[in-house]
């Protein structure tokens, strides 16, 4: 008798076991068994808490780093539109700084949509509305925007720098969190990191270029030969 | 011989000029421009060191910097964009922009693997970028006009959405027709007060009723279409229905 308690004990825990590596397989199994159909539609409810899920590996860690970045992209979006906005008026008329600051709003936007489409593609959701503090985001208090030249490079600069940063978070968190996600950490690599290196060196060297430029009594030729130069870019 | 006391001569007015510079920099002489360029070195520097630090924080390099051009005067008659209109106009830019949070909300929610709508969800994505897009051309009309030449800063706010999630794709769509004809609703409203007495603005008038109306009327009828088509098939195929409908998209 004693004998068959612990074989029937073993067995339920190898079961249990296989439960835990099958988890969509066995809720369709149980589901079918029975002789209903809702139980079967009961698992498949298109909720985000149904077993059968794109959910693997480290995701649970990386998730709300996503989250925040793409909240962090998207309140970037809208400060480089403003920014372009500043010198597409008539009393800046800056064409070339508005063209490289449209760009810039334009690019965050689209990365945001590829972030949305990639965390979702690994099973998770995307919050708009609750900002989770991390390195991945970015103050939402937006600084002021009515800037000269100069300090609106100097301004994008530091924006792609906390992006580049909010990057290599998120990239940080998937190599080294307890359970680890080299398909997220792989994707920032390909998609972010290596672009993000591109324009802050680009910016960097505008900035600088620019100072350069000013060291003029009156730099007002200077920021125009520097605005051709932007529009041309 | 005569060379060299010239380059000596030369080296003794650059010396004394540095320290003239030098002592400009304590009297904070606004016509030397070697304090700009010491601060602008140390800046740059600092911000290299620190990425998150803004350099605007600085008040001495906003008022002494030559980075500021001054504005010259220009006549301001051809300025005539001003009060309710204006303030409608603002209000307008940053409807079509929580519009496109909204349609980005769906999106995201439609994209779910557990939800896994990738008709829908191409489309909402479609639908946030046009929103968007709305949104800056009415800013770029703005400028146009000669206005945003301040209180730029706070043009738009990042908004927060109402709803991230949906019964099925009928109720998004209904959602989204509902949301269509709210802004459509704003558009008119506009338009009333921009032309309204005593000053009629013509051109805007005709930009919002030729483009924007006609884009969001197109919009409109496009959406109930697709809902009535997509309810048809629900009604009696449900889950099959909106499959093969989302598969359409």
């Amino acid at each position: 008798m004693k004998l068959l308690v612990a074989f029937a004990l073993i067995a339920s825990l190898g079961a249990l076991a296989q439960a835990e590596e099958e988890y969509c397989h066995n809720s369709v199994v149980t589901a079918c068994s029975s002789s209903t159909f809702s139980a079967l539609t009961g698992f498949f409810t298109g909720e985000s808490n149904s077993i059968c899920n794109a959910r693997f590996a480290g995701i649970e860690h990386v998730e709300p780093e996503v989250q925040a970045y793409i909240n962090s992209q998207l309140t970037k979006s809208y400060e480089y539109l403003l920014l372009a906005t500043h010198f597409n008026s008539y009393q800046k008329n800056r064409p070339g700084f508005q063209k490289l600051y449209q760009g810039l709003s334009d690019r965050s936007f689209d990365d945001s949509i590829a972030l949305i489409k990639q965390i979702t593609k690994r099973g998770g959701i995307v919050d708009f509305n609750t900002r989770h503090e991390s390195a991945a985001s970015v103050s939402t208090q937006r600084p002021t925007l009515e800037v000269d030249e100069l300090h609106s490079l100097a301004l994008a600069l530091d924006n792609e720098k906390q992006l580049a940063t909010g990057a290599t978070h998120i990239h940080t968190r998937a190599i080294h969190a307890t359970e680890r996600d080299p398909e997220m950490a792989h994707y920032m690599e390909e998609e972010y990191l290596g672009k993000q290196a591109d324009s802050v060196r680009k910016l960097s060297g505008y900035a600088n270029d620019l100072a350069k430029l000013m060291k003029v009594p009156d730099p007002s030729l200077s920021i125009y030969l520097f605005d051709e130069y932007l529009q041309k870019q | 011989m005569v060379k060299l006391i010239a380059s000596l001569l030369v080296l003794a007015v650059v010396a004394q000029q540095a320290y003239g510079d030098f002592k400009s920099l304590s009297k904070k002489d606004s016509k030397s421009f070697a304090p700009v360029r010491r601060n602008e070195g140390k800046k740059l520097k600092q911000n290299n060191d620190h990425g998150q630090d803004r350099i605007v924080k600085n008040d001495e390099w906003s008022g002494e910097c030559k980075g500021s051009l001054e504005v010259p005067e220009i006549p301001k008659g051809w300025m005539d964009l001003k009060d309710g209109c204006l303030n409608g106009m603002r209000h307008q830019i940053q409807e079509e922009i929580n519009a496109s949070y909204q349609y980005l909300a769906m999106a995201a929610y439609f994209a779910r693997d557990t939800v896994n709508r990738q008709g829908f969800a191409e489309n909402f994505f479609k639908a946030a970028k046009e929103e968007r897009e709305h949104g800056s051309k009415l800013v770029e009309y703005l400028s146009m006009r000669g206005q945003l030449t301040d209180s730029v800063s706070n043009l738009i706010t990042v908004p927060t959405v109402a709803k991230q999630e949906w019964k099925d794709g009928a109720a998004a769509l209904e959602d989204a027709l509902e949301l269509e004809t709210k802004v459509t609703r704003s558009i008119r409203k506009l338009i009333q007060t921009c032309e309204g007495k005593p000053y009629n603005h013509y051109h805007l008038v005709d930009y919002l009723t030729g483009v924007y109306l006609e884009e969001q009327l197109h919009g409109q009828r496009e959406l109930a279409g697709k809902l009535v088509t997509l309810k048809k098939m629900m009604s009696t195929h449900g889950e099959l229905g909106e499959f093969l409908f989302d598969k359409s998209l």
